[in-house]
């Protein structure tokens, strides 16, 4: 509801300023088509997240509001900051997406069902729990960009403004806070992750509602003020309940709303000053675009929490819910709210006011000014049209909050499970949710009145937090996985070998690491050697021999007659051990591939094959090469023998059965039963892949052939 | 013509036919005995190769070669709806028919079976990606091998050795580049 209502509006506010802000880019038409593309997938992951009931559809979902997010970031291609933005959303959202995933597996090997309503069903207080939420809300808090976690969000600011509207402020950083309330259930079985939200949300609250006093560009000031009012959301969430469950699920929306009517506030501000973004050279637009400035206003009082608007619900209610869990937590969340009031007050007043302005008009003459501006303002109505549809929708909120409050309990009953009908209206009295209030507009006036105290030091500490805070940490990280991964590129690509090596040698390891962890009693068993096993000894033997024999000659062709040699010495072997199928199909395969490597070889160009015959002769890879292939070979051998010394009961069970089936299925040769029909879906499988991969190769050798 | 370039073609138009019956006996016996849909579909295969040995250059316009592909591509969508046809009656995908125990109506050795005639797909597509596979990797290698060789006199190195089984097919193409 949430994400299609503010996707229509913000879809018509892009119609608009898209083609604008593209205008004049080379390749402009492109983009628009990949931004419209990208929007809707965006739109349809959102709603199949909210709608998912199962923890691995999340999941997909999950990563599929990521990817479209990456490109819509990312849409201006040419500019290096879109592209580091775009990356760092997706490496932080992705990344902890793993966390997702690694957390269901968890609930799923302790409970056997990713099915949430299930999940809520069977599981109790635990460790299992207690563990698979937590890693479940490290990507949520990721999604939210809550502390540690932040920085990604205003770096995603250089996507297009209608992005940040939507996904931004509405859609992506709320798919996080919309995965809590579904597990919400889950976490209030551990007050472990319970207390570690609340912290989370407040430490969040501070650091971002700080940041937001302190930037200057426009978007910037919005994109702090997200991670800010989100660290409201989970702490509501932490504070676990019917009400803090309410209050989450009405802040969602009101901030939504307000949030998204204020980027494009912010949008059009910008579109209409050719770009400048900095809240320090804008001043006094209220002159010049008065009825933004109305809706700005209204916009920012509703994320202010101002009476009139929905925004004062939002807050009402959260500090309800706080006051049950303690007074402590309701004054620290009130001064939080004291905060918003602040760089909300910075925000528009830095845009539309004239501070200090001497040539001020009186008021009179400043209202006769608006109303004809208003006539004949300059920005475009289809600008102005979804913003102003939004800030009516606070204002409506703000008089009228039924509505909104029914649907964050209806979203209370989704998460819980239990019906919540929570009451809003104003009351003029002194109860202690206005006191708070009112504590919250002084908090306010106090933190904007002492400006000229705190801001020199607040720059000294962001600028010290930049050198050592998290978004340190992930440059670290990413320049350092980047020169492993350069490394490991150079070294895999030099040639073939280097190729294999590289699959080879990891492989071996883990193998060893497997063979190391795995108990071994019994597991390597000899079985007894007698004179009707002669064929089968000298079969194998001249297996090895070919096998050893292959590394030796410099001609290609010799070394392929050598590897079907290996290839039909061991078809023998089948044959002797009872298995015809398999032998007649090795035979084939064996004579196919030579055929097919005789072909290849055709191919190359000669000085090429001849260069590679002159590989022998350099000394260090007749040391290193043995090596490598012995140590591969010897675990793979190892790993071999111990699985034919023991297969498990379930094996020999299920082989049995097959035999024993085979007849019923009109097969008397258990082989073709089981390919044909047991097996039938793998064997589909591989002959898809099959069709695919010689389509491609024949498409190749065709272009060769051209070329 | 040498001598070895005849006794191949001889070779070629004896074997045409008994290859082609032990192709249809792998497929059609596979269900009761040795051999599958993939070993009559490789050994088809073969027996085209060989005889596009014995004719040259000219096993490209061969019909069966020009229709590899296509029955490549058809055995894969049989394939796809012998899977898909029980959906149409509610069962599950691939669905054995006629029901396991039942005896199936038989046309001599061969049962009529929906896996069998999934294995018959089977052959379709292993016969015709192969030959389809084998034939554009000849006819590239000569194509690619005679601009080569008419941009540089060919510097005849000693002859590979050709591997006796696979018949030194394509190998004997091979060697042109080398």
């Amino acid at each position: 509801m949430l994400a299609s209502g503010i996707g229509f509006c913000v879809f018509a506010y892009a119609a608009r300023y898209l083609p604008r802000d593209l205008a004049g880019r080379p390749d402009s038409l492109a983009e628009q088509r990949r931004f419209w593309g990208f929007m809707v997938l965006f739109l349809v992951a959102m709603v199949g997240l909210a709608t998912a009931q199962d923890l691995l559809a999340i999941f997909v979902f999950w990563d599929l509001t990521a990817i479209a997010s990456y490109m819509l970031i990312g849409l201006k291609r040419d500019s290096a900051s879109a592209r580091a933005g775009a990356l760092m959303a997706l490496l932080v959202t992705g990344v902890t997406a793993v966390l997702l995933l690694v957390g269901a597996l968890v609930l799923f090997a302790e409970y056997g069902t990713f099915s949430l309503p299930e999940l809520f069903d069977r599981a109790g207080p635990g460790t299992a729990v207690t563990l698979g939420t937590a890693l479940l809300c490290i990507a949520a808090l990721a999604k939210s960009a809550q502390v540690p976690f932040h920085f990604w969000l205003p770096r995603a600011m250089t996507a297009p403004t209608p992005v940040s509207a939507y996904l931004h402020s509405a859609a992506m950083v709320a798919a996080g806070v919309l995965l809590i309330g579904r597990i919400l259930p889950l976490i209030e079985l551990s007050e472990l992750v319970q207390t570690a939200l609340v912290i989370v949300g407040l430490t969040t609250i501070v650091v971002g509602g700080a940041l937001a006093l302190l930037r200057d560009p426009l978007k910037q000031i919005l994109a702090y003020s997200t991670i800010s009012q989100y660290g409201y959301i989970v702490t509501a969430y932490g504070l676990g309940g019917k009400a803090g469950s309410s209050a989450a699920g009405l802040f969602v929306i009101a901030h939504a709303i307000a949030k998204s009517s204020l980027f494009m506030v912010a949008g059009t501000v910008m579109q209409q000053l050719g770009g400048e973004d900095r809240l320090s050279r804008l001043s006094g637009m209220a002159g010049r675009m008065p009825l933004t400035a109305v809706l700005a206003f209204v916009a920012c009082a509703g994320l202010a929490a101002l009476p009139l608007t929905l925004g004062f619900f939002k807050d009402e209610l959260l500090f309800k819910a706080a006051l049950e869990h303690s007074p402590a937590m309701a004054i620290a969340l009130a001064a939080g709210a004291g905060l918003t009031l602040a760089y909300m007050a910075r925000f528009w007043g830095g845009i539309f006011l004239a501070p200090g302005d001497p040539d001020a008009p009186p008021i009179v003459r400043r209202i006769a000014t608006v109303l004809r501006d208003a006539v004949w303002a300059p920005v475009a109505p289809a600008l102005m049209a979804p913003t102003a549809l939004l800030v009516m929708a606070l204002i409506v909120g703000g008089v009228w909050p039924d509505p909104f409050v029914a649907l964050a309990d209806d979203a209370t009953f989704a998460s819980l499970g239990t019906p919540a009908d929570t009451p809003a209206a104003y009351h003029l009295d002194a109860r202690a949710e206005n006191l708070l209030a009112l504590g919250a507009f002084a908090t306010a006036a106090v933190i904007l009145g002492t400006r000229m105290l705190w801001e020199a030091r607040l720059a000294a500490l962001y600028r010290a937090a930049g050198r050592i805070g998290p978004e340190r940490a992930y440059a670290w990280t990413v320049g350092a996985l980047n020169r492993l991964s350069n490394a490991a590129h150079d070294f895999e690509v030099r040639d073939l070998r280097t190729r294999i090596t590289a699959v080879l040698v990891p492989c071996g390891i883990l193998l060893a690491a497997g063979l190391v962890a795995t108990p071994l009693e019994g597991s390597y068993r000899l079985g007894a050697v007698g004179p009707r096993d002669t064929v089968l000894v000298v079969a194998l033997a001249l297996t090895g021999l070919t096998a050893v024999a292959t590394t030796r000659p410099r001609r290609h062709v010799t070394m392929v007659v050598l590897l079907s040699a290996t290839g039909y010495s061991l078809a023998v072997v089948y044959a002797f051990f009872g298995a015809p199928d398999v032998a007649l199909v090795a035979v084939l395969v064996e004579t196919l591939f030579s055929l097919l490597f005789l072909g290849v070889f055709a191919l190359l160009p000669s000085e090429v094959l001849r260069r590679k015959q002159q590989y022998h002769d350099i000394r260090v890879r007749r040391i290193r090469d043995p090596l490598i292939a012995t140590g591969a070979g010897l675990f793979a051998f190892l790993v071999v023998w111990s699985a034919l010394s023991g297969p498990s009961p379930e094996q020999v069970d299920r082989g049995a059965d097959l035999l024993r089936r085979s007849p019923d299925a009109h097969a008397d040769d258990a082989v073709t039963g089981i390919l044909s029909d047991f097996r039938a879906l793998d064997t589909l499988g591989e002959v898809t892949v099959l069709v695919v991969a010689v389509i491609a190769v024949l498409s190749l050798l065709a272009r060769r052939r051209s070329a | 013509m040498n001598t070895s370039s005849i006794v191949v073609q001889l070779a070629a138009k004896v074997l045409a036919a008994p290859i082609a019956v032990i192709a249809v006996a792998l497929l059609v016996r596979g269900a009761g005995d040795i051999g599958d849909g993939f070993s009559a579909g490789a050994v088809a295969a073969l027996g085209v190769v060989l005889h596009g040995l014995s004719v040259g250059a000219e096993a490209q316009s061969l019909r069966v070669v020009r229709w590899a592909a296509p029955i490549a591509v058809g055995g894969l969508l049989g394939a796809l709806a012998i899977a898909a046809i029980p959906l149409a009656f509610g069962d599950p995908l691939l669905t054995h028919a006629p029901e396991p125990g039942s005896t199936p109506v038989t046309l001599g050795a061969l049962k009529l079976t929906s896996a069998v005639a999934l294995d018959a797909a089977i052959t379709c597509i292993v016969f015709g990606t192969l030959v389809a596979l084998i034939a554009a990797l000849a006819r590239t290698a000569r194509e690619v091998g005679a601009g080569e060789a008419d941009g540089e006199a060919s510097r005849d190195d000693d002859r590979p050795e050709q591997d006796p089984r696979s018949g030194g097919g394509p190998g004997g193409r091979a060697e042109a580049p080398e």
